[in-house]
């Protein structure tokens, strides 16, 4: 243990040695290292090789060969417009999950914290919970004045139950021990929530996150196919009337790598802000 | 010389004494040696141990360590009348020390009493000999608290806890008792479900109870009919642990000084790496729980309670779970600990051998509902070396105890077959 001075030890020491990783090169040099990397790139690679294979026996004559793709995908990507399908699905995504993740967490914690709005505001959420975003389709369409906000919407309906069931479930976990602790050690109620509610459902909180930034990849390209003029739904949907298999299947790629990417990055950050499950 | 009869009528004075079941006051009577001290004679000084306690005839007594009289709980600068008694620390259980001093002013006739053969006629007495036992100890735990200067008095009175959870009445714990002296490390053992932990929580406030008081240096901090507030002055440390996951060990053991504005964020560091380090646990202040072995986070768990200078530290089966020989090293580690600043521990625990190793006094507990059925007073001077553990005088308490709980045991089953039934 290293001798430091005993007042340069704040919070910001503190966070910035939680949220330091390891040097990058290492860190790397680890994951090149591990047969789990070369499984997983091995998984992908022979999913391709079939698929040339089927081609080349003559199957699936409909879709592209992953050949054919490796020259068509680049020429539709350098086509105008592409990179801005991706901002304008993002822009959806991200506005419709903000949306829902601060609503989410703000109606999830004050029904953990308090039983009767809980227990008169559940019924209704089992209710509405079932019912698919895509369902909501019709009414938002005659609801909101505009089709961007109709697909913002739907999104938004897509996260927010994820989330909130997953707040709830977090703060529910929450051992009573914890409480029991807080209160012994002379805790109000507000710093009750900072310390041990907010804390402890954390973790359930980015499980939520998690699975609703996935969903709202989903719904925002149902919600662009039916309604949209833009974006990498539309895109895809753009492809088909226009008989471009190329398209098409660029469009599926992207969509599967936004998506991915969005979960990792919620993830990564998940993992950043819970540093004390990290062994 | 005193015949019988005066000294009966002496005796029948005494508001302590006349409480007593039919034929205490007469053996005490017969048994009283009467002794005469001239003037300016000391009949105890502080820290002597205590054999004898007094009752006076005539003359003068003064106790000069007394501040100020509390009628409360008897306490007077000076015994003046004829069957007041005083020195009762020897009619209290293990014979505490005397913590003031008896000197005579005048000429002064008592009669004094051993005091552990009181406590033998009053236990074979039935219930209310032990209430009037129970009496004289809390009398007496009230004058250690306002005389010696010691937090820390732990009173249970009558607590009884019914649980109603589906119309079915549970009686957990009924009409329960115990004094706990400031600076006592009391164990409560008993087999599991007889309502020790219910009793913990409510002497820690989590839970209410449905009749009797729970007093903590004679304020009121539980009885029926209020919703107990729990507090710094009594930590918990529970069953399996309860260090916040969340926060490093230094987090963990600053935070409730922080919160209760006690120290300033600066010291509490400070006095929580000084507590780590006296124990041996410095090199671990940056690490999360999960990254810990459980002994450690119990012993940082014992620490984190004395970081908040309880009055009364309550262990809920702390050591449960734990292999063999990490119990060792925390029992250890509580016993340093204790060594350190005599805090009243209340110690609930289902293992005999490790609440006579760590105890004071051990009480055994019934099955539903729970009550206090046996005291062991463990007469073993500290510290306590591990190789007690294998000494005649242990295991021969040891043995005593078993017994006792045996019978508890039994009786528990066969009421669950009565139940089953």
């Amino acid at each position: 243990m290293t001798t430091r001075n005993e007042k340069a030890e704040p919070r910001l020491a503190l966070w910035r040695r939680r949220f330091s990783s390891e040097p990058r090169l290492a860190l790397w040099r680890r994951r090149f290292s591990s047969p789990v990397f070369w499984q997983g790139l091995a998984g992908i690679v022979t999913f391709f090789a079939v698929w040339q294979v089927a081609r080349w026996l003559g199957w699936m004559v409909v879709i592209p060969s992953p050949l054919e793709l490796a020259v068509g995908v680049p020429e539709e990507i350098a086509r105008t417009g592409y990179w801005q399908n991706w901002l304008d699905s993002s822009r959806r995504v991200f506005a419709g999950f903000a949306v829902a993740a601060v609503s989410g967490i703000v109606v999830g914690a004050m029904m953990g914290m308090s039983h009767r709005l809980r227990a008169s505001i559940f019924p209704l959420f089992e209710v509405m919970r079932p019912i698919p975003p895509l369902a909501w389709l019709p009414l938002a369409i005659l609801f909101w004045p505009t089709s961007e906000l109709t697909m913002v919407f739907l999104t938004f309906i897509g996260a927010f139950f994820p989330i909130l069931l997953n707040v709830l479930a977090g703060i529910d976990k929450i051992d009573p021990r914890y409480t029991q602790a807080a209160l012994s050690l002379g805790s109000s109620r507000g710093a009750l929530f900072r310390r041990v509610m907010v804390p402890g459902a954390l973790p359930s909180l980015f499980t939520g996150l998690t699975i609703a930034i996935g969903i709202t990849w989903e719904v925002v390209i149902a919600a662009e196919m039916a309604s949209g003029t833009n974006g990498l739904g539309y895109m895809t949907w753009d492809s088909y009337m226009t008989h471009s298999m190329d398209g098409i299947v660029l469009g599926m790629l992207s969509i599967g790598l936004a998506g991915m990417a969005s979960s990792w990055v919620m993830r990564l950050i998940g993992q950043r802000a819970t540093p004390w499950r990290q062994r | 010389m005193l015949t019988i009869k005066d000294r009966l009528s002496l005796l029948r004075t005494n508001r302590h004494l006349s409480r007593t079941p039919a034929g205490v006051l007469e053996a005490v009577a017969e048994r009283a040696e009467e002794i005469d001290f001239p003037k300016g004679a000391v009949i105890f000084t502080r820290k002597d141990p205590s054999v004898y306690f007094y009752v006076l005839v005539s003359g003068h007594v003064v106790h000069p360590e007394v501040q100020a009289a509390e009628e409360q709980f008897s306490i007077a600068r000076a015994t003046t009348g004829p069957g007041q008694l005083f020195g009762w620390a020897a009619a209290v259980e293990g014979m505490p020390d005397r913590i003031i001093s008896a000197r005579c002013n005048t000429p002064t006739k008592v009669l004094a009493v051993d005091g552990k053969w009181f406590q033998d006629v009053c236990s074979n007495h039935g219930e209310a000999g032990l209430q009037a036992l129970q009496d004289l100890v809390r009398s007496y735990a009230g004058h250690e608290r306002s005389i010696g200067g010691r937090r820390g008095w732990l009173s249970i009175r009558n607590v009884q806890k019914v649980y109603d959870p589906y119309g079915k009445a549970v009686v957990a714990v009924d009409d329960c008792s115990i004094e706990i002296r400031p600076g006592e490390f009391c164990a409560i053992v008993g087999p599991s479900g007889c309502g020790k932990s219910t009793l913990l929580n409510a002497v820690a406030g989590f839970d209410s109870i449905t009749r009797g008081e729970i007093y903590l240096d004679g304020e009121c901090i539980n009885a029926a009919n209020i919703k107990p507030k729990p507090g710094p002055d009594r930590m918990v440390v529970f069953q399996n642990g309860a260090l916040f996951p969340w926060a490093t060990v230094l987090e963990n053991m600053i935070r409730g000084p922080i919160i209760q504005g006690k120290m300033s964020k600066d010291q509490a560091v400070a006095q929580a790496r000084e507590l780590l380090a006296r124990v041996g646990l410095g090199k671990i202040e940056d690490s999360y729980p999960a990254g810990m072995s459980s002994g450690m986070c119990r012993r940082v768990e014992i620490i984190r309670a004395l970081m908040n200078d309880p009055r009364v530290i309550l262990l809920d089966e702390p050591f449960r779970g734990l292999d063999a020989l990490t119990k060792t090293v925390v029992h250890n580690a509580l016993l340093e600990m204790y060594e350190m600043d005599r805090k009243t521990v209340l110690f609930i625990t289902h293992d005999l051998e490790e609440a006579i190793y760590l105890a004071d006094r051990v009480l055994v507990m019934t099955t539903r509902p729970g009550s206090i059925k046996q005291t062991i007073f463990v007469d073993l001077p500290r510290p306590r070396p591990t190789e007690l553990l294998g000494k005649e005088e242990f295991l021969q308490l040891k043995e005593e105890a078993i017994a006792a709980v045996h019978e508890e045991a039994v009786k528990a089953f066969e009421a669950g077959e009565r139940e089953m039934a």
